[in-house]
């Protein structure tokens, strides 16, 4: 199958009302009408995505993974299935004993995009960039376990930690810019716009607000990638999106389940998924009377019907949880940790806790009804669909919610008092990232400039040392074992109604002409750097 | 000679009342984004907002926060006046920079549109006026009622959903194909459908101002005169109806130039075409002071040059005109 588009359609020919239309525009615009040589080249090297808008920076800094990680490369790399592997590292980073000093060896030879040589002090530059809060990279909270970089020798650098912390790979995948081209600050630095790395491709064009265009480098440490071109057209609306990809003017892009799977098979389009760590769960914020109280928490978990969502919401494209740990996470999801759709069950427990269903269908107790707000960003229309079907499972076991579409600005100042859908997973490879900020205690106290930090206020002993424990184990099994029994601890004392994880979706064309097009686990964020195409530069032609 | 005179004092005065307004409304950009809402912070980070620390969030407060309004104000008319307009948060580049690569596109998008509308307003119009109780006249002008009811974007998702998808004669979006370069060839058919929106936007009230115009003119005693000498109808029209016509709808067009451009947010983003609409919109969210000020201010100085156009184009049709009265 081709990857290119076919040359019909884009030569307008004089019939049919838009004629006399066609005459003006074409002469204002000095178009010759029967110009030939707007067709595509019927290339397979070169790829065309749409999409789903237009990146602000591609600053490593300010963008991590996805499309920087094709202009960049980190010490660690994603790999297919979100294995992680060595990137600039000749082999994953080896910790000491008791996990505070890291020791990275660099791969020698590589060169950055701009002909410079990569080294140690490349590294070292990134690093103090990124965890430095006035640089302005929204991930320096990120790296507060790291207390100081410091380069051995031209290809070794040691990582000091303040203490030991066993998912710093994960962490080690932020994208290695050229040392000289950082800046002072995120909005200063021309990486925006002008990046500068080792990855397997450059920047070639990029017409704002339209479109961009990725060449593949010839000297690439990791080989030739075959596709050598890749052109992205930003289409922000899902409507244009699914009708240009239809068309055939794109040949992949990320759709909604629904949009992505009515276009299965049509156009020559295929459906791909891929699992994601991508979650969504409803705050219960414990200044609330009603939430205190753990028997309520896990009630309003056992009325929440999950599949229900993922099948109307998601078109069964996702997974139902119940703590911020999904099934991509592997060995360290238990997946025995689970609330059952259990109304009758639900409605027993909130009676014992005296709760109890008043004449006029709301539950109260003491005088106090159990009604409560809950938040959802008011453009994002899954949040709110989720928001919508949790208030109707509560609102049959006599639970008042009301719904509220809310901006950035508003949810952190209001989330200590209104519950609120939330979105998380971005960075899926390894479960400390993923939910340590959700759940320790360090972050239950309410700060509008950390509101999304463990929203609900949660506090759990057990909780707080089963996640630090796992911080500090070295052995990978043991370290797992650790994340199963906080699952099955965070299901006697849940600290949010977790809801499902999605499954990323796209359509494609043309994938049956190579090898290598593998899955890979996806963060909160997606597009087209992800999805079937995120190991392009190692595709081979079959 | 005294004409073009009155003319020329007439536009001196109209840039003139430029200077004053334009200080007026990038103060009143500067205050009204100040108060707004909106948190620079988490416009500047958007869904990154959600998994942004503590004090990484402190760090990017202190680069796009800025100051208070009146001093950043100042900073932009002074760095304005000495040829710097900034930098822009959103865009991570010079404000000029940024500016000068879409603006373009968005005024070819627009200057088009508009012409397309006249071309097909004035036939509509007069098709219209001259049966102004018949069948065709009614067909018209309810259409047109019609048309202008119908968002923009929809009209935009209809032509792809028809001339695109359906009929295969314009791509659906995008300036050229992907990764082709940016010739006139390649921009005309991307341009097609864009501009046919803009135009279905437009034409509805361009078309019924000048319809109006035209069956108010119809039978008056000039026109009626030159029908006694013989004059044809259609010269009658051209020569006569029309110019009489066209001098309220004019001066309509010139004040709606400025709606036409901030209007074409929803266009360019249903046809990915790289204007300014979506920067601006962008901007006002993020509190971007330095892109928002200067686009707005760009806009102002496209409704006073619109209307200027559109009063020296009176001046020219409209011999009764008095310029030093405009």
């Amino acid at each position: 199958m081709s990857i290119a588009v076919p040359a019909r359609a884009v030569v307008p020919r004089r019939r049919g009302p838009a004629a006399a239309t066609m005459v003006v525009v074409l002469a204002l615009t000095g178009c010759a009408l029967d110009d030939p040589g707007s067709g595509s080249p019927d290339d397979p090297s070169t790829l065309r995505l749409a999409e789903t808008g237009e990146y602000d920076s591609l600053n490593p800094l300010e963008y991590p993974l996805g499309i920087t990680s094709k202009l960049y490369d980190g010490l660690v790399a994603v790999g297919p299935g979100g294995v992680l592997e060595p990137g600039l590292a000749t082999e994953l980073p080896t910790p000491d004993g008791d996990l505070t000093t890291w020791t990275v060896t660099l791969r020698e030879g590589v060169t950055f995009s701009d002909g410079s040589a990569f080294d140690a002090d490349d590294v070292v530059a990134a690093y103090d960039a990124v965890r430095d809060p006035r640089q302005g990279s929204w991930m320096s909270t990120d790296y507060a376990m790291v207390e100081d970089v410091v380069a051995t020798s031209a290809h070794s650098v040691r990582f000091e930690l303040a203490y030991p912390y066993a998912g710093l790979p994960a962490r080690l995948t932020l994208g290695i810019p050229a040392s000289e081209a950082l800046g002072d600050t995120v909005v200063g630095s021309t990486l925006a716009d002008q990046p500068v790395g080792t990855g397997p491709y450059v920047l070639a064009e990029w017409r704002r607000g339209e479109s961009l265009t990725l060449e593949a480098r010839d000297d690439w440490w990791g080989g030739d990638p075959e596709v050598t071109t890749i052109h992205l057209a930003f289409v922000a609306d899902e409507n244009a999106r699914a009708q240009r990809v239809r068309s055939g003017d794109v040949d992949g892009a990320q759709l909604s389940p629904r949009t992505a799977t009515a276009l299965d098979g049509v156009a020559g389009l295929e459906l791909v998924t891929n699992p994601s760590a991508d979650f969504r769960a409803i705050s219960l914020p414990q200044t609330l009377p009603f939430f205190a109280d753990p028997d309520v928490r896990t009630a309003l978990n056992l009325a929440t019907d999950r599949q229900a969502m993922v099948d109307g919401i998601l078109a069964g494209h996702g997974e139902a949880i119940s703590s911020p740990f999904t099934p991509a996470q592997g060995a360290n999801h238990e997946p025995s940790a689970a609330f059952e759709h259990d109304p009758d069950a639900a409605a027993a427990l909130l009676d014992a806790a005296g709760w109890i269903l008043g004449p006029d269908g709301t539950r109260a107790k003491d005088g106090i009804p159990f009604a409560f707000t809950v938040m959802y960003f008011a453009e994002d229309t899954l949040r709110r669909d989720v928001a919508q079907a949790f208030a109707s499972d509560l609102a049959a076991l006599g639970i008042e919610v009301s719904l509220e579409g809310v901006d950035r600005a508003h949810a952190v100042t209001a989330m200590d008092e209104k519950a609120f859908v939330l979105g998380g997973g971005d960075m899926p490879y390894d479960p400390d990232a993923q939910v340590y900020r959700q759940l320790h205690s360090d972050y239950a106290d309410f700060d509008e400039d950390d509101a999304y930090s463990n929203a609900s206020g949660y506090a759990d002993d057990e909780v707080d040392r089963l996640l630090d424990e796992a911080r500090r184990e070295p052995d990978g099994e043991t370290r797992a074992a650790t994340y199963r029994r906080l699952q099955e601890r965070l299901v006697e004392n849940p600290p949010m109604v977790a809801v499902f994880a999605l499954e990323h979706t796209y359509v494609a064309r043309g994938l049956d002409a190579w090898d290598g097009v593998g899955h890979v686990v996806e963060p909160h964020e997606h597009g087209v750097a992800w999805g079937p195409w995120f190991d392009v530069q190692h595709w081979t032609r079959r | 000679m005294t004409r073009t005179v009155a003319a020329l004092r007439l536009t001196g005065r109209r840039l003139g009342w430029a200077v004053p307004l334009v200080v007026l409304v990038s103060l009143a950009v500067f205050a009204l984004a100040a108060a707004s809402p909106t948190d620079a912070a988490s416009a500047f980070l958007g869904a990154r907002d959600e998994f942004t620390g503590g004090t990484a969030r402190g760090g990017v407060e202190g680069i796009v926060a800025g100051t208070p309004w009146l001093d950043a104000w100042w900073r932009w008319v002074t760095g304005a006046l000495a040829g710097d307009l900034g930098t822009s948060t959103t865009g991570r580049a010079p404000v000029a920079t940024v500016v000068a690569v879409r603006l373009p596109w968005t005024l070819l998008l627009m200057v088009t549109g508009l012409a397309v509308s006249i071309a097909v307003a004035v036939p509509v119009a007069m098709l219209a006026a001259l049966r102004p109780h018949g069948a065709l006249a009614r067909l018209l002008t309810g259409g047109l009622w019609a048309l202008s009811a119908v968002p923009a974007f929809l009209v935009a998702l209809v032509l792809v959903g028809v001339l695109s998808l359906g009929l295969g004669w314009f791509p659906a979006g995008g300036l050229t194909d992907p990764g082709a370069p940016a010739t006139a060839a390649q921009v005309g058919t991307h341009l097609a459908l864009p501009v046919l929106a803009v135009a279905a936007s437009q034409l509805p009230w361009m078309a019924l101002h000048l319809h109006r115009g035209m069956a108010e003119h119809l039978r008056t005693p000039s026109t009626q005169a030159a029908r006694l000498r013989g004059v044809a109808e259609w010269r009658v029209m051209l020569r006569h109806v029309l110019p009489t016509a066209a001098v309220p709808t004019l001066a309509i067009a010139g004040a709606r130039l400025p709606e036409v451009v901030a209007g074409s947010v929803l266009v360019e983003e249903i046809f990915s075409w790289p204007g300014l609409g979506g920067a601006l919109v962008d901007a006002a969210l993020a509190q971007d002071f330095t892109l928002l000020a200067a686009s707005t201010v760009l806009l102002v100085l496209v409704a006073v040059v619109g209307g200027l156009l559109a009063d020296l184009c009176l001046v020219r049709i409209d011999p009764r005109t008095d310029a030093d009265a405009l």
